[in-house]
């Protein structure tokens, strides 16, 4: 989840638009594509934890001076926050896990683990950063509290760190619930996508089989590894997995978005926006209100899809600090607000230096024709090796646009090779692209 | 046919939590739990209290044995008791005062979580004495759904589920008491102790943390003459253990 603040300032748009939303669910409906209905499973779990909240809003108000409940109260908003996309409650869990440390410094390490997770929640990477080098300092021997120093290495570009990070923890450790899918993510980042793979697909399997864990940590799992499928190309393979997290957990926006963006990918425009629809009504996710207005425009609809992308727009603009990546792109890919969005990007990258802000970085520069800076964003965002077919996509184009034709087909033919749906529309111009290279 | 369990050393002082009960007074002696890794980690295998004392109703004995606690109300109905292809729960009864069991409990739980059905046989002669143990297969047996009052009035009575914890402990003043108190997890003993109290806090103060916490609970009641061997001696000893069918090595 990223940031959602902007969500209430976007109610007036959304209710702007509130008619014909409710029009386009019904010719869904209407239209016999496969819509969610809650789960009787989900819906308990949701009472549960309901239950749970109200139980150690009552301990901590009985207990002034208790540390223990705020942190359990703090880590039941962070799950409600994931589960509704709410901001409140990623305010609240940060505030509650800040009272409890201030209560008891000793022998309150694992609240820490909470407020860092809300400060990721918020793109708060420096401060998280400085909680997470305290955990590894002061429990050196935890494999956890690496692979969160680790994960945030790499969310602020320090690659260095991360494989220091990732190389402490011990090798029995590395396939545990807790640590498997950022150990996953480093892999990916260096370029070892066969490893996250096998790596992800056996957390999901003890995810799967475990009756401990709750429904919406399994139902991640299967959004994590149903994205990396994607981002490779295997669709069955991430139907199969998004479906099944689907059956756990039948309304998760965040399930729900991925599936409608699985639809685009196999230009299901109908599908994808009954499944973005039904995502948005939980959690109105800039990404998802521009795909479906994508997935209008495929279909001719164009004021539809003006409605859509106004509010997708709306959405972000409202959204303080920097943009989220993938809205950015949206943006980029769209040609709007190309100035905002490089603006935001160059100033992000002062305390972010990631391949995916050298990505951003340089393809606003190519949206802005400044193909040689481009060149130079590209030879920070491709230094990991990361096989990410977007990535060198990206790199393709700016190298063709630059002059550097060998380049050009090597990257374009790359990015082809590594997903050949890495995208509903770019690999059609790839294809093109490099049609037009070898005439 | 005999199925062999292994019993874990490490469990021997976990459950440990014994009690010289007579028939008429209670008096427990000791009780500690989450003392390695594996048992924090894995609640469902913690033993945390032992309870023996005198049922409602008059002539019965009532036998508690309590686990993974806390328990939150959303925790109770996804955790479980272990599964039998896990291992099992015994209660064990040494009737003669010379810390050898001359009767056991042996409980067991099939079925997933918030359906398992338990099965308790006893209390019967065991196969074996000590920390290496063999399934009962003959002999009294209760079995049905757990959170199920379970058996006969006037033989053995069985209810296996989510229970109130009883025990009582002003948790957050004891760790101002004693900051530095080291869990298993890591090496908490590296941390400076600060203390910021120096005793509990008084009555209409302290605060039980357990209060609203639920522990899985198996609960046996049985008629006394069921433990006592007769009436000159009507002094028993209860503990209980987990034994376990693969348990995890160097854990001690």
């Amino acid at each position: 989840m990223t940031r959602r603040g902007w969500i209430v300032l976007l109610l007036t748009a959304v209710l702007a638009i509130g008619t014909s939303w409710g029009v386009t669910r019904l010719r869904a409906s209407e239209r016999k594509v496969a819509v969610p209905k809650p789960g009787a499973a989900a819906a308990k779990q949701f009472a549960l934890r309901e239950k749970d909240i109200a139980f150690f809003v009552k301990r901590a108000a009985e207990d002034t001076e208790s540390a223990g409940d705020r942190a359990e109260l703090a880590a039941r908003y962070l799950q409600r926050a994931r589960e509704t996309g709410d901001f409140n409650d990623v305010i609240l869990a940060e505030n509650l896990s800040r009272k409890s440390l201030s209560l008891r410094s000793a022998h309150n390490l694992e609240t820490n683990v909470i407020l860092i997770s809300a400060l990721l929640e918020q793109h708060r990477f420096a401060e998280a950063h400085k909680l997470a080098e305290h955990l590894v300092a002061e429990e050196p021997d935890v494999d956890r509290y690496h692979s969160i120093l680790g994960d945030i290495d790499l969310e602020v570009g320090d690659y260095a760190g991360a494989r220091a990070s990732f190389t402490a923890v011990h090798g029995p450790s590395r396939g545990g619930f807790s640590i498997a899918p950022s150990y996953a993510r480093w892999l990916e980042i260096s370029g070892d996508t066969k490893s996250a793979r096998t790596m992800l697909y056996r957390a999901l399997a003890k995810a799967d089989s475990s009756d401990d864990l709750q429904r919406e940590t399994v139902a991640w799992f299967h959004l994590r590894v149903s994205d990396i499928e994607m981002r490779n190309g295997r669709l069955r393979s991430a139907e199969n997995i998004l479906h099944a997290g689907r059956e756990i957990l039948p309304l998760d926006h965040r399930l729900l978005s991925a599936d409608a963006h699985l639809a685009a990918l196999r230009h299901d425009w109908r599908k994808t926006i009954a499944l973005g629809d039904s995502a948005i009504v939980t959690v109105l996710d800039p990404g998802t209100i521009g795909l479906v207005g994508d997935a209008y425009a495929a279909l001719g609809d164009t004021a539809k899809a003006a409605e859509y992308n106004r509010t997708m727009e709306v959405a972000v603009i409202q959204q303080p600090g920097s943009y989220h990546r993938a809205w950015s792109l949206f943006l980029l890919d769209h040609d709007r607000r190309v100035p905002e969005v490089l603006a935001k990007v160059q100033e992000e990258l002062k305390t972010r230096k990631d391949i995916y802000g050298y990505d951003l970085l340089g393809w606003s520069l190519y949206k802005e024709h400044r193909y040689a800076e481009a060149q130079s964003a590209f030879v920070k965002a491709l230094s990991q090796g990361t096989q990410d077919a977007v990535l060198y996509y990206h790199a393709g184009m700016i190298e063709r646009a630059a002059g550097d034709t060998a380049n050009a087909r090597r990257y374009l033919q790359h990015a082809l090779d590594l997903n050949p749906t890495f995208d509903p529309t770019h690999p059609a111009v790839a294809k093109a692209t490099l049609d037009s290279l070898t005439h | 046919m005999k199925t062999w369990i292994t019993r874990r050393d490490l469990i021997v002082p976990v459950v440990a939590a014994a009690l010289v009960a007579v028939v008429a007074v209670g008096k427990v002696k000791a009780s500690d739990h989450q003392q390695t890794v594996f048992t924090e980690t894995n609640p469902r295998y913690d033993i945390t209290d032992v309870f023996a004392f005198p049922a409602a109703t008059p002539g019965r004995i009532a036998l508690v044995l309590m686990t993974s606690s806390p328990l939150t109300p959303a925790l109770t109905n996804s955790h479980r008791f272990a599964d039998i292809s896990e291992g099992i729960y015994q209660i064990k009864v040494d009737l003669d005062g010379d810390a050898v069991e001359d009767l056991v409990f042996q409980v067991s739980f099939t079925g997933p979580a918030g359906a398992q059905v338990v099965s308790v046989r006893g209390p019967s002669r065991p196969n074996e004495t000590g920390v290496v143990n063999t399934f009962l297969t003959s002999g009294n047996l209760v079995t049905g759904p757990v959170n199920t009052n379970l058996g006969d009035p006037a033989g053995m009575q069985v209810f296996a589920g989510p229970r109130n914890d009883p025990f009582f402990i002003d948790l957050e003043q004891f760790f101002r008491i004693i900051p530095d108190r080291k869990p298993v997890t890591g090496p908490l003993s590296q941390l400076p102790p600060h203390p910021t109290a120096s005793s509990f806090r008084p009555v209409g103060q302290a605060v039980d943390f357990l209060r609203g916490y639920n522990g899985l609970a198996i609960v046996i009641e049985v008629p006394r003459t069921a433990l006592t061997s007769n009436d000159n001696h009507r002094r028993f000893g209860v503990w209980a253990t987990v034994n376990l069918v693969n348990p995890p090595a160097n854990q001690h």
